[in-house]
Parts: C-alpha cells; structure tokens; sequence
C-alpha cells in the first residue's frame, strides 16, 4: 500500500468515527443513549440494519465464495426478505408499543422476570462469546495481506470501535454506519467496475464462460437433502435463522427500535427485505467475474502468497515450485481451451463449442488437483485460499487510492457489525440485568453511565478474545456452534410470546431450560449438522411449553407482570 | 395481516399486552400507523405484498440466468 491508500484508509475511517462521537457528544438522556433521538429516519435504519449483519467477512468472504462455488449461495437469503415481513408486521409494533429498550424486556411484560433474565442471559452468552471473533476474523486475512502484525491491527481497529461507541452510544453507531456503508458499497462498485472493464469479450463472454464451468447455478429446486445450496433449504431455513436473528436478537432489535416512528422502522426493514438479495447476489457476481478473469490472467497455485511461503520455507524451494510450475502449465493450457471455445461460439460450430468447453472443464479439474496435492503435501497451510482472491486482486490490480478505499471498506465493515454488537451487549447487560436487580430506580445519567461502562467491558473482552485467537476456522466454527445451540431456544420464547396465549411464564421458563438441556445432550450425542439444533431448540420448547402448561392448569393465563 | 398459527388479530395480541396499564413506559404513538406514506401504497399490506413480488421477481431472473448460461 502506497502513502495515498494509508490517507485514504486512515481518513476515512478515523474521519467517520471522530463525526460520529463529535454529534453525539454530551448524551445524558437514556433513551437517546441507548435508542437515538427517536428522528432517525427510514434510510438510516435500512442501512444500519444491514450494516449490522454484513461484517468484513461479508465483503472478503462472499467473493471468494462466488469464486469457488458460484452464485449458488444466494440461496440462504431467500428466507430473510419473509422473515422481515414478519418481523416488520408483529416483532417491531410490540416493541415500540411497550416502548422498550431490549428485546427481552418484551419477555418480562409477556412472561415474567426470570424470562426476560433467560432471554437475555442467552443472548448475552452467545453474543459475548462471538464478539472477538468479529474483530479477529478479518484481521487475520488483512494482516496476512497486507504484511501488518495482527495484534496491532486488532487493537487499533477495537480501540477505535470502542472509542465512538461508549462515547456515542445508538446514534454514533446509527450515524457512522451510515457512512461506512457508503465507503463500503463504493469500494465494491469500483471494484466491479474495474474488473468489468479488465474482462477480455465483454460481459456476454465472461457469462458464457461461467455458465459452463456451472459457476451461475443460482437457483436449485432439488429436493435432495445433500444438496448443501438448494432453494428449499434456503427459504425454510434462511426464514427460521432470519427470524431469530433480526426478531429476537439486540444487535438487530436496538438498530430498527431506534426510528422515528413505527413507519420509519417499517420502511427501515422493507429496505433490507427488497435489497437483500440483490446485494449478496452482486458480491457473489463479483466472485464469478473474478474466477473468469483469473482464467485469463495468471492464477497464482495460492492466492494466501503469504500463508503458502510461510509453509513451503523449511521445504527444498523444488518441491515447491514444481507445483506452481504444473499448475501454471495447466493454466496456460487452459486459457488458450477457453479462447477456442468462445471462438466456436462466435462462429456457431456448436460440436467444437462443446468440445473446447470439455477440455477447458478437463483443465480447470487437473488444476484443482494439483493444487489439493500441493496443499496435502503442506499441512500447514491453513485457511480457506478462496478468503483471499478479493483482495489479491484489489492489492495487485487496482490503482493507489483505491486499494486505500476497499481496505477502508473492510474495515468499515468490521467496525460497523462490532460497534452494533457492542452496544447491544452494554444495553442489554444495563437495562436488563444491573437495572432490573441492581439499581432498579437510579437517574437516566447513572444508568448511561452504567451502560458506558458495561459497553467498554465488552469492548475489553472481544479485544481480549481476539488477541488471544489462534485457529480462526476452528474458532469461527465453535461461536457457530454455540449460536446454533442458543438461538433456537431463544426464538422459541418469542414465538411462544407472540402467538400461544395461554402459556404463561412458568411453563415457558422450564420448557426453556429442559429444551436447553435437551440440545445439550443431544449435541454430545448426535453427529448432525449443528444448523439442526436451531430447529430442534425452537421446537422442543414450544412442545415442552404446551406439556407444561397444560399440566399447570390448562389455557389459564398468568398475569402480565409490568417492568420496573 | 394474520400468520399461521397466529391466535387472534394483531389488535388482539396488542391487548394481551398493552390493555394492562404502564403508565409511564407506553409511547404516545398510535398502535398500528396504517399510513405508509408510499404513493400508490396506501395500507402496509400492499408494501409486504410488493416485497414478497419483488423476492419472487428475483427468484425468476435467478433461474432465468442460470438456465441461459447452463
């Protein structure tokens, strides 16, 4: 990176975060700390909501995604824009009807006190316990790439999160947001635009040439339960994750409780449920133009250059560069296969249009072998190498300036899901927790004090779980478990909350502990897909719910307890 | 708008809640602002049947890409 991308990088971010606690500065009021000023408009929800769920991961990860397995992937949204309907149409106008400021509170007006404590005692576990893993997971692909130490980065990158988020509370978070998503969303438009322009044959060509290594995929309607991507899957489950996530959990909750009315929120929302789809989809296209275009221009065996020289050191520099000298041998091969089969095309002979398409094919299957022989043969290269062409091809093809706009725009990423992350964790531990049972009648300044604090607890504490990361995908995949195992019990008291009117809370905390349970055992016993126990908890609390509460004295209701 | 499952309307639900009193938590806001503002829009059911068209709509053109480039 040249001087002008570190001033593009640097005065973007810092700039974004210094805007943020400067209009932000001398909150007293607890509702304006923790929700906003309550004029927060339509568009700013929209884009913090989804600024909120797509991290840096999103932007680093979902190319390589498309790279690899093409736009097959965009099948996990296509339940969130149906969640969003439900959640626009029965989550939000409870919530801002019983004007609260976490989800859970909702619990204890519903149910009684110890639910809320569970509901918010779960989302604390799992949210506290993922918070590093926001920060750690696209330092160690920048730090990799970009030659920095990976502590550093990850504590200039938390300090400063931490920084604008005690200090600004909801709004700073709402506000810098709104411009991080600018810097992210134009870092990604010039990306894609310049790789456009890169792309010998036009944009007709490059299809042509995805399509048939089967990379445009998008819409699966198989049935086969095998099938990682299919459009069932995606719709039935991507509702249910959806659901949980943008109904029930405070990241989310607090991002779209925040607007000026139950409309703004409403819009706020219907923004994301419309855009949604189209957004994965252009990163995922983006991933797709990426692999054609290293069909044209030389791949290299590994695009972590870093992660393979680091491996192959101690080796005998033969070993390693017979397999990059097999594998650009085979890329060379296969690029003049392509420029043959695009030329059938043009000229209509259809039988050596199939025939080059079969020897690209053939090419394209020897590479992917010989770069799994090289990786065998090093056990310790580590990592998924598809995490790392977006930004081999931003650091090594783009010009100054814009290499300092994308970094920018992962980074904006990464700030603006953690910074939602933390708030949330503070407001949650403040209203939920010190004052429901500690402090239940201090002052509005107290308790934004309180919730500063708590905030920068958090903040210390995913720092701390970062720089003490070691194994990403391991790590990556354990917070995922320990989501998985969480979430779908805390659905299942608001499913239960909105729609079974006779269970009361009694019945509901117990069904909820003996579903927790349950999936416990069964996660040490069973050797199933962990995305299954967001079904099995839901379901096994609304059933144990209904037992309950029937042996408790059938549909008779208990009364609905107030929140001090 | 009803949901499967769903007991009630969604005034119904509200009642369940909001009919006991709290006094100083609940928003002066009216329940349910059936108003969207959108021109040509006038009822939010109408805006949650767009946003399930325009799913649809991109469900369409993503088949449609994939079976002309296959």
């Amino acid at each position: 990176m040249s001087p002008l991308d570190f001033l593009v990088l640097l005065g973007s971010m810092v700039g974004i975060a210094v805007y943020g606690v400067w209009r932000t500065r001398g909150r007293r009021d607890l509702s304006a700390y923790l929700k906003g000023d309550q004029t927060v408009g339509w568009a700013t929800i929209g884009i913090s909501v989804m600024a909120t769920q797509a991290s840096a991961i999103t932007f680093i990860s979902t190319p390589g995604q498309g790279f690899q397995d093409g736009l097959g992937f965009v099948q996990n949204y296509f339940g969130l824009p149906l969640a969003l309907i439900l959640v626009a149409a029965v989550f939000l106008p409870m919530y801002r009807r019983l004007n609260v400021y976490t989800a859970y509170e909702f619990l204890g007006r519903r149910f009684d006190g110890k639910t809320r404590l569970l509901g918010a005692g779960l989302f604390l576990l799992q949210r506290g316990l993922a918070a590093g893993i926001t920060i750690y997971a696209p330092a160690i692909i920048l730090s990799t790439m970009l030659g920095w130490r990976l502590d550093l980065t990850i504590v200039l990158s938390g300090v400063l999160v931490i920084i604008y988020t005690v200090v600004g509370g909801c709004e700073a978070v709402n506000l810098t947001q709104k411009y991080q998503m600018a810097v992210i969303f134009g870092g990604m438009v010039a990306a894609l635009v310049i790789l456009l322009s890169r792309l010998p044959g036009g944009l007709d060509d490059a299809l042509t040439v995805a399509g048939g290594f089967n990379k445009l995929h998008a819409v699966d309607f198989s049935l086969d339960v095998k099938q990682r991507y299919t459009f069932w899957s995606g719709l039935l489950g991507g509702l249910f994750l959806s659901l949980s996530y943008f109904g029930t959990d405070q990241s989310q909750v607090q991002r779209y409780i925040s607007g000026a009315s139950l409309r703004e929120s409403r819009l706020g929302l219907m923004f994301n449920a419309v855009l949604k789809i189209p957004m994965q989809f252009f990163i995922l296209l983006l991933g797709v133009l990426l692999f054609v275009y290293y069909q044209y221009e030389p791949a290299p065996l590994f695009f972590n250059q870093a992660g393979w020289q680091q491996a192959t050191a101690a080796e005998p520099a033969t070993a390693a560069t017979s397999f990059e000298q097999e594998f650009s041998a085979i890329q060379v091969e296969k690029k003049q296969d392509i420029q043959a089969w695009l030329a059938a095309r043009h000229r209509g002979d259809r039988a050596a249009e199939q025939a080059a398409r079969a020897r690209a094919l053939a090419d394209g299957d020897r590479a992917d072998a010989v770069r799994a022989g090289a990786k065998a043969a090093q056990p310790g290269l580590k990592g998924n190498d598809a995490d790392y062409v977006f930004i081999t091809f931003i650091l090594k093809e783009l010009p100054h300036g814009l290499i300092g706009l994308l970094v920018a725009a992962f980074f904006a990423a990464a700030l603006s899901s953690k910074a939602a992350e933390l708030n949330a964790l503070g407001s949650t531990t403040t209203i939920d927790f010190y004052r429901h049972l500690v402090r239940p009648s201090a002052t509005d300044d107290h308790y934004v004090r309180a919730t500063k604090w708590f905030t920068l607890f958090w903040g210390l504490v995913a720092l701390a779980f970062a720089l003490c990361c070691h194994l990403a995908e391991n790590l990556i995949q354990a917070v995922n478990i320990v989501g998985s195992i969480f979430y779908g019990v805390v659905l299942a008291l608001f499913l239960v909350a909105f729609f079974i009117k006779q269970i009361g809370g009694t019945a509901v905390f117990w069904a909820a502990l003996a579903a927790q349970i349950l999936v416990f055992i069964l996660y040490f016993s069973l050797n199933i897909s962990y995305l299954w126990y967001n079904f099995i908890g839901c379901a096994a609390c609304v059933l144990f719910s209904l037992i309950l509460q029937a042996g408790l004295g059938g549909s008779r209701r208990e009364p609905i307890r107030r929140i001090k | 708008m009803s949901f499967p499952g769903a007991f009630g309307s969604m005034d119904e639900r509200h009642d369940l809640l909001v009919k006991t009193p709290h006094p100083t938590t609940e928003r002066p806001e009216k329940l349910d602002d059936g108003r969207t503002g959108l021109p040509g829009l006038p009822g939010w059911r109408g805006v949650y049947v767009l946003v399930a068209g325009s799913f649809l709509l991109w469900v369409g053109l993503l088949w449609g890409l994939s079976r002309l480039y296959s």
